[in-house]
């Protein structure tokens, strides 16, 4: 298994309150695999992902285990987090145009792992970001890198992080919503250069999105999250027909569909 | 092209209608110019009051007194001291240095000591070097430049006798000497608004995505605050820094007096107090201008720090 979550719970307290935001969550996604986390806002998909690269409050107080490629995450020194962030496992976050420094230029922002985490010369990362802007289908590379993100639009801004992302050279990509701040047809394409690249790579991507459409089409295998706990495990061609528990019901129920409302209690219409 | 010509625009504007309020003002104020200057009270017989109102131009009409002295002052001629009878300039050329080297100690001191308080204050957020930082700094203001200045004076001066107790020295070393106490007295105030907007802006940074973004792939906590966040919260920092240095360049004059060095903010007390007209509306137009000058750098740095801010330049 590339990516391993077992029985993960995690307890956030702030002024003596105990919020538990994860409840035994165990997941997993091997290589060159699409798996899903689907749920509403607020379920612990994100902090379910960013547990992964062990990105939580201080605070927090955490059980259970993840292993990436090997790794337990939780127990690492700092020597093997920072090798499973750097190499092993990419964030994608949801707004590309938040998630790249404004005041840094377009290449300065996709070489930053390369230079100053990996140590590669800059002359070496150049060539490798200009490679990989070519891989997610962006035009005119080199002045695309001068460029700032202000410069671009967000569905090119969101391959500059993906690229950004490949970088490193990483066998799992956790993409966080990473589409939903995309138009439709931007985020098409977006997600055609993922899955390509997904594909050429034997990448292991773990999906979160509350697009339960996307999830079925795109995924594998999606996990069904409610309130801090897994609930369902689906196959994503089964996810519209095959649901068993009551909460994937009533979410599958929510969906829009084309020429019909979905039917909700506070709706008299 | 068009931006740089509206502003130098606004910026004429500007002196213009702070010079005339200047002017206009000197002769709002109570005390009559003409008694000062004939001084001796025996002297004030018709005949001679009429003399020195023509030959300092007392008897024109406002409105043209003001063109007289604007255009004179647009050559750098700012007339003759009522009180040094020496040109108002040769005054200003003397006192400046002093003024202007206390004030670039100062700057130093307190832009250190701010950005320095406040990188730490905002790294420990919430903790107790935090909040420690906050009530030294904000205490530290509170209390008047010139007691700082006094209690500076007895303790290092007086007491252990490493400071000069006034005078602004000659020459490099020995005027960082002599200003090394002024200028504290005068940075303990800035240090505490300059550490809180640092800290403010880098919190602000902190919490943005990609903060995270860059920590998620194993950026170097040292690497991340340089390159993400201070990187980005210098904007409003600068800012800050700007305005407190142009408010010091006009406000040395408590400093200076209690320092007994005789910089500019001393020669405009002198001057009202003694209702020299020349001098007070020299040292104001002086303070006008540095604000101008130092606000204006600030607009042409900002671009440098933040790229969109050029783009929305463009667009408008």
């Amino acid at each position: 298994m590339l990516l391993d979550i077992d029985n993960l719970s995690l307890t956030i307290t702030t002024n003596g309150i105990s919020h538990q935001i994860l409840d035994k969550v165990s997941l997993s996604v091997d290589a060159g695999e699409v798996v899903g986390l689907v749920g509403e806002s607020g379920s612990g998909k994100s902090t379910t992902a960013r547990a992964v690269l062990k990105l939580y409050p201080e605070t927090a107080a955490v059980g259970g285990s993840i292993t990436v490629g090997g790794t337990e995450v939780l127990s690492a020194s700092k020597d093997e987090l920072h090798r499973v962030r750097s190499s092993e496992a990419a964030l994608i976050h949801q707004d590309p145009r938040a998630a790249l420094n404004p005041v840094r230029r377009i290449g300065d922002s996709l070489t930053e792992r390369l230079v100053h985490v990996l140590g590669v010369s800059r002359a070496d990362a150049a060539a490798a970001g200009l490679e990989l802007l070519a891989a997610v289908g962006i035009r005119q590379p080199e002045e695309r890198m001068r460029q700032y993100p202000h410069e671009l639009s967000g569905g090119m801004l969101q391959r500059v992080v993906i690229a950004a992302a490949l970088t490193g050279q990483p066998k799992l990509l956790l993409a966080d919503e990473a589409t939903s701040a995309l138009d439709v047809t931007t985020q098409a394409e977006v997600l055609a250069i993922l899955r390509d690249l997904q594909e050429q790579r034997g990448l292991g991507v773990l999906l979160i999105t509350h697009d339960l459409h996307l999830a079925a089409a795109y995924c594998d295998r999606v996990y069904v999250m409610y309130r801090g706990q897994i609930v369902e495990e689906l196959r994503g061609n089964d996810l519209f027909h095959g649901a068993q528990h009551e909460y994937t019901r009533r979410l599958l129920s929510a969906v829009p569909a084309i020429g019909h409302l979905p039917k909700t209690e506070s709706r008299a219409s | 092209m068009i931006r740089a010509a509206t502003r130098i625009a606004g910026m004429i504007l500007t002196l213009v209608v702070s010079s005339f309020v200047i002017f206009a003002a000197m002769y709002a104020a109570p005390g009559d110019p003409v008694t000062f200057l004939i001084g001796n009270p025996e002297n004030m017989t018709p005949e001679r009051v009429a003399e020195v109102k023509a030959q300092y131009n007392l008897d024109q009409p406002l409105i043209v007194q003001y063109g007289l002295w604007a255009s004179q002052a647009f050559m750098g001629n700012f007339g003759t001291s009522f009180q040094y009878h020496q040109p108002v300039a040769e005054l200003m050329a003397t006192r400046l240095p002093a003024t202007l080297a206390l004030v670039a100690m100062a700057s130093v001191l307190f832009i250190v000591a701010g950005v320095g308080l406040g990188i730490l204050s905002a790294l420990r957020q919430g903790k107790r070097t935090d909040s420690t930082i906050t009530a030294a700094t904000t205490l530290a203001a509170s209390v008047p430049s010139f007691v700082i200045g006094l209690l500076l004076v007895s303790i290092f001066s007086v007491q252990l006798g490493w400071f000069p107790v006034s005078g602004a020295g000659e020459g490099f070393l020995d005027r960082l000497h002599h200003l090394a106490l002024p200028a504290v007295a005068l940075a303990v105030g800035a240090v505490a608004i300059v550490s809180r907007v640092t800290r403010q802006s880098m919190v602000e940074q902190l919490s943005m995505d990609h903060v995270e973004a860059a920590r998620s792939f194993g950026l170097a906590p040292a690497k991340l605050i340089r390159r993400h966040v201070l990187r980005n919260a210098w904007g409003p920092i600068l800012t800050m820094v700007a305005l407190v240095v142009a408010s010091m360049l006009a406000g040395t004059v408590v400093v200076e007096s209690v320092f007994g060095i005789s910089g500019v903010g001393k020669l405009l007390v002198d001057a009202i107090n003694t209702h020299d007209f020349p001098v007070v509306q020299a040292v104001l137009l002086y303070m006008v201008i540095t604000y101008m000058v130092v606000t204006t750098l600030v607009d042409l740095v900002h671009p440098l720090l933040d790229p969109r801010i050029k783009a929305k330049d463009k667009k408008s």
